[in-house]
């Protein structure tokens, strides 16, 4: 015997694999895309608006830093399980 | 205990089909890294070997649904596991032959629970876990991974859409280091563990491992290194014949998909569900392609991956039940094993041997045709 359908498959855990390759797949590529415009930003605004390439330059760092914890925090919840 | 003779096939035998796995697989962990020119293909092929090696280790819960949430257990025994896998490896052949591209994964569980059916018959199938561990997941992970690559690829075309291309192209080239890595490691813990799996069930079968014993190290060091070893020496011959069949891709939709499959399958194995890889890296690329161009997707392939997904389960089953009879035909023993084993190295080395008669390559495996 077959049970209900509801039994079978785990929505909760499905959903949650859906949540979490949603989440890290578009932040991350958010996330590296930013480092990347700051970066670009960053570097043809340094001679005449150097201010604003600091600006620019702390978005690219903010940009890495998220894509490594996302990384970070991803292999260690593998780790943990 | 059982059969240590039959034991000793079943785990040659597993880790010859981890090895293929690894070999198939290197195209689809490595291809976009390559096509778009973030790593050279001797770094790209030799980091993705590391990668699925290191994989391998981060978790056991896919090798545990293998294991114990398809197939009763107390009725495996090694002749089972053993016809299981030869069902898997002849269908994976077949198909490879003929150019459908079917799901190594599919294949290994469809061929157990075929020799399983018929040595115990449907009461010894756990149906249930079957369809919410393996079939569901086989059906939502490519789907998951083709809009989440087709939304990421958006979302950095409107971050980046107005800068100059030069200097954006490189910093996704980068990323593609990052994201290939990514993929590696994704795909050496989803594959390797299935391999795992397999190798536990036999022992749990032949009584060397306790009913709800945990994959002994030994099993988890094996499986690395053949993953590993395959990934390694089938990027050499990827290497040879790349030119023509990798799809064009720019950097930031290789970053895009990768990123996307690594995502999705790393996900799914967290909670124990063993996808086909390919299917997922597939859904992936084809998610950045079609966002930025519906023609740019090769359909023809999506339609072959349709077919496949209901093609190999029942057809590796009826190969795995099939292989069983005959082993039964032998006796209980070590002797069918033995006989079906012999008689597989014997066609193999005959098929090599007009191979080279004829003096033609072995005609390369079509991109994203395996998992």
């Amino acid at each position: 015997m077959i049970a209900p359908a509801t039994k079978i498959v785990d929505l909760g855990q499905l959903v949650r694999v859906v949540e979490v390759a949603l989440v890290a797949g578009i932040g991350v590529s958010l996330a590296f895309s930013l480092a990347i415009r700051g970066a670009v930003r960053a570097g043809e605004h340094r001679r005449e608006r150097p201010l604003r390439a600091g600006a620019h330059a702390l978005v690219a760092a903010a940009g890495l830093l998220a894509v490594a914890a996302a990384i970070g925090f991803g292999v260690s919840t593998m780790l943990a399980k | 205990m059982g059969s240590d003779l039959t034991l000793y096939l079943v785990v040659a035998t597993a880790l010859a089909f981890d090895f293929t796995n690894g070999f198939h697989d290197t195209a689809n962990v490595v291809a976009t890294t390559i096509s778009t020119r973030a790593l050279p293909p001797r770094v790209a092929v030799t980091l993705a070997a590391l990668l699925n090696f290191v994989g391998a280790f981060l978790s056991l819960a896919v090798a545990a649904t293998i294991a114990k949430d398809i197939v009763d257990q107390q009725l495996v025994t090694t002749t089972i596991v053993f016809a299981g896998l030869v069902g898997a490896i002849v269908w994976n052949l077949v198909t490879w032959y003929a150019g459908l591209p079917s799901s190594s994964s599919h294949a290994l569980v469809g061929g157990v629970v075929g020799a399983m059916l018929v040595a115990h018959g449907t009461a010894a199938v756990h149906f249930d876990g079957l369809l919410g561990k393996v079939l569901i997941p086989a059906v939502i992970a490519p789907l998951l991974a083709f809009a989440v690559a087709g939304v990421a690829i958006l979302v950095c075309y409107r971050v980046v859409g107005r800068l100059a291309p030069g200097p954006v192209s490189r910093g996704f080239r980068l990323g593609q280091v990052l994201s290939g890595q990514m993929l590696a490691l994704a795909h050496g813990t989803n594959d390797a563990q299935k391999t795992m799996g397999v190798i536990t069930l036999a022992l749990i079968a032949n009584g060397n491992l306790g009913k709800d014993a945990s994959v002994p190290t030994w099993v988890v060091i094996c499986a690395a290194t053949a993953i590993a070893l395959g990934t390694y020496i089938g990027g050499w011959r990827i290497i040879k014949t790349m030119g023509s069949r990798i799809i064009k891709m720019d950097p930031a939709q290789g970053f895009a998909a990768q990123g996307a499959g690594a995502a999705t399958i790393l996900a799914a194995t967290h909670f124990g569900y063993p996808l086909s890889t390919t299917h997922v890296i597939s859904g992936g690329v084809m998610g950045a392609g079609a966002a930025k161009r519906l023609s740019a997707v090769r359909w023809g392939v999506a339609g072959n991956i349709v077919v496949a997904w209901m093609l190999t389960l029942p057809c590796a089953a009826l190969v795995g039940g099939l292989v069983y009879a005959v082993t039964r035909v032998f006796g209980g023993g070590a002797a069918g094993p033995v006989v079906v084993a012999l008689t597989g190295v014997g066609l193999l080395a005959i098929a090599i041997a007009r191979r080279l008669q004829r003096g033609t390559a072995v005609p390369a495996q079509p991109e994203g045709t395996r998992a």
